[in-house]
């Protein structure tokens, strides 16, 4: 499904381009052209083709205010050699970027410069380009219809607090962010204030906060995206009708890290995602009216947690495998619901052989709850006495929330 | 002379423990007690310390502000200090009542309000030239959290 749906975009992309094709004439930039780069476009005409031939090119602050192609031929290279802000900014409608590898972009306080910059455009493209050590790597603000696919943004930002993010879009409508790979920026892909963007098939990791970071973004899907071993896994917060599904989320490893967090987002669906190995799975608070279907959570400190400011949530069919807490929670109180997902510490019986357990499952923990409010305790767990508590509880519960059970519990695996 | 010493030692640890001090916010490490997010911009920040000197961090001071008019955080916590980065020396602490704040959309804080805190009013006028830029206190400030955010 998520292929044809990416093809037909890639498709209609494609005659896109091809239509401005034809108007347009090639100019080229080689090793023998005296002016510079900037120049070079100044003097170029609207919907030209600027082929770039000329293998290293040192130079920044190269400004773009007419619709224009910039093709590099044989990975040519604009290293900024951390001076002159922004290597590219683009100012205008239809600009598109292909195959060429930008380095060094200056850091600043005052101004976040980025390897390429598009402000207030429509229609935008970069295709296979490269950013190393960029500062910011592919900043859109207040832009709508771009795309930004098969780029690589490699950074350096592993204990650098002013660093910039990767793939940083502001203000942006109906965006399209498929089949990059970002590495060691502060946020792998950044959406503040976006409406309609689809991030597809990305890969981020070893970023210092998080792999992908939603804020203020409504009616977005982020689908088949890894996100790898970053500073604090991955946030999605003060958002509406999130469609997040097929996605892998791993090795979040560290005292603030979580492979998802969740906050104040309303009617999202979190479908078919993988979480393995990470502190805390889910992380959810604040959010209502969410899908959590079809997941896989293994190998995690704590599979899912939920706060009791969380309201209707419906969370089924997914596995629990060999989490140290399936569910952690910080009240008595609970207004979500769990149904029908297989836990590997569920110990009942199945009598009438109907695949659903006939005892219900409690996946709150008594020594989570401990746990919670007292972090020093979590080194008692595993002891006998914690065992005995946790037994008790679950015959009797006493403390922790009577209404979170699963009342179908599963006997076997859903695959 | 031993016991002297005791005594000494223990009226130290007591005037230590009496005066609850901030300390510098760990970017890409604490995390915002409001929103949960990992304070990394250091431009940005702030942080509150209780009577009995526990920290807490903030990357904003939309979040601290939001954070103190919580019910169950009003009626529990006692503020000793509270704190704001000055934005001009990312890292710096200035204390939210004697800081000067700017509000422009250019400036574009990590939780969205864009309002910074700056410690004299000179540095603060360095950007004045943003767009739509305003000056405000820190009263003002907590009345746009309020009522904006």
């Amino acid at each position: 499904m998520v292929n044809i749906e990416y093809n037909i975009i890639k498709l209609l992309l494609m005659l896109f381009l091809l239509s401005n094709l034809a108007y347009s004439t090639k100019i080229e930039y080689s090793e023998n052209t005296k002016i510079s780069l900037n120049e070079f476009i100044n003097k170029a005409k609207p919907f030209d083709s600027v082929i770039i031939k000329k293998s290293i090119i040192f130079e920044s602050g190269i400004i773009i205010d007419k619709p224009l192609f910039l093709v590099g031929i044989g990975n040519p290279i604009i290293d900024a050699q951390s001076k002159g802000g922004t290597i590219i900014s683009v100012k205008a409608d239809n600009v598109k970027i292909f195959g060429i590898t930008l380095k060094n972009v200056e850091r600043t306080a005052v101004s976040d410069n980025a390897a390429i910059k598009y402000s207030n455009a429509k229609f935008g493209f970069i295709e296979n380009c490269t950013v190393e050590n960029g500062f910011f790597g592919l900043y859109f603000a207040n832009s709508q219809y771009c795309t930004i696919n098969g780029n690589t943004v490699l950074g350096n930002s592993v204990h650098e607090s002013n660093s910039g993010n990767g793939i940083h879009l502001w203000k942006c409508k109906n965006m399209f962010v498929t089949n990059n790979t970002i590495f060691r920026q502060r946020d792998g892909i950044y959406f503040e204030f976006v409406k309609n963007g689809t991030i597809l098939n990305n890969y981020s990791e070893q970023n210092l906060r998080y792999g992908l970071h939603f804020m203020f973004s409504d009616s977005c899907k982020y689908i088949a995206n890894t996100f790898k071993n970053n500073g604090a896994g991955v946030a999605v917060m003060y958002t509406k009708v999130v469609l997040m599904e097929n996605n892998n989320f791993l090795d979040n490893w560290g005292p603030t890290a979580y492979g998802l967090l969740i906050k104040d987002i309303n009617d999202s669906k979190i479908i078919g995602n993988k979480f393995l190995n990470n502190t805390v799975g889910i992380y959810a608070e604040g959010s209502n009216r969410a899908h959590i279907e079809r997941n896989e959570f293994r190998n995690n400190g704590w599979a899912f947690k939920i706060m009791a400011n969380c309201n209707d949530n419906n969370i089924n069919r997914n596995n629990f495998i060999s989490n140290t807490f399936d569910v952690a929670t910080n009240s008595r109180q609970n207004y979500s619901f769990f149904k029908g997902n297989y836990w590997s510490s569920y110990s009942g019986y199945d009598l009438n052989k109907d695949g659903v357990g006939d005892i219900p499952y409690h996946p709150v923990r008594l020594f989570s709850l401990l746990s919670a409010r007292q972090s020093g305790a979590m080194i008692l767990l595993h002891s006998f006495f914690i065992e005995i508590l946790d037994l008790a509880e679950r015959i009797f519960p006493f403390l922790t929330p009577a209404t979170l059970i699963d009342s179908a519990p599963q006997m076997k695996v859903i695959t | 002379m031993k016991f002297l010493n005791i005594i000494f030692g223990i009226l130290t640890l007591i005037l230590i423990s009496c005066s609850p001090e901030p300390r510098p916010i760990e970017y890409g490490k604490d995390l915002c007690e409001h929103c949960q997010m990992v304070v990394a911009e250091n431009k940005w920040g702030a942080e509150l310390v209780n009577d009995k000197g526990k920290l807490y961090f903030f990357d904003s001071i939309e979040c601290l502000i939001a954070y103190l008019d919580k019910k169950d955080v009003k009626d529990n916590l006692k503020v000793f200090s509270s704190w704001t980065v000055n934005y001009q020396n990312p890292g710096e602490l200035i204390d939210c009542s004697k800081a000067f704040y700017l509000y422009s959309p250019q400036l574009h804080s990590p939780m969205g309000l864009n309002v910074a805190s700056f410690k004299t009013e000179e540095d603060r006028n360095n950007y004045l030239s943003f767009q739509d830029a305003k000056k405000l206190d820190y009263q003002a400030v907590v009345e746009k959290v309020k009522t904006e955010w």
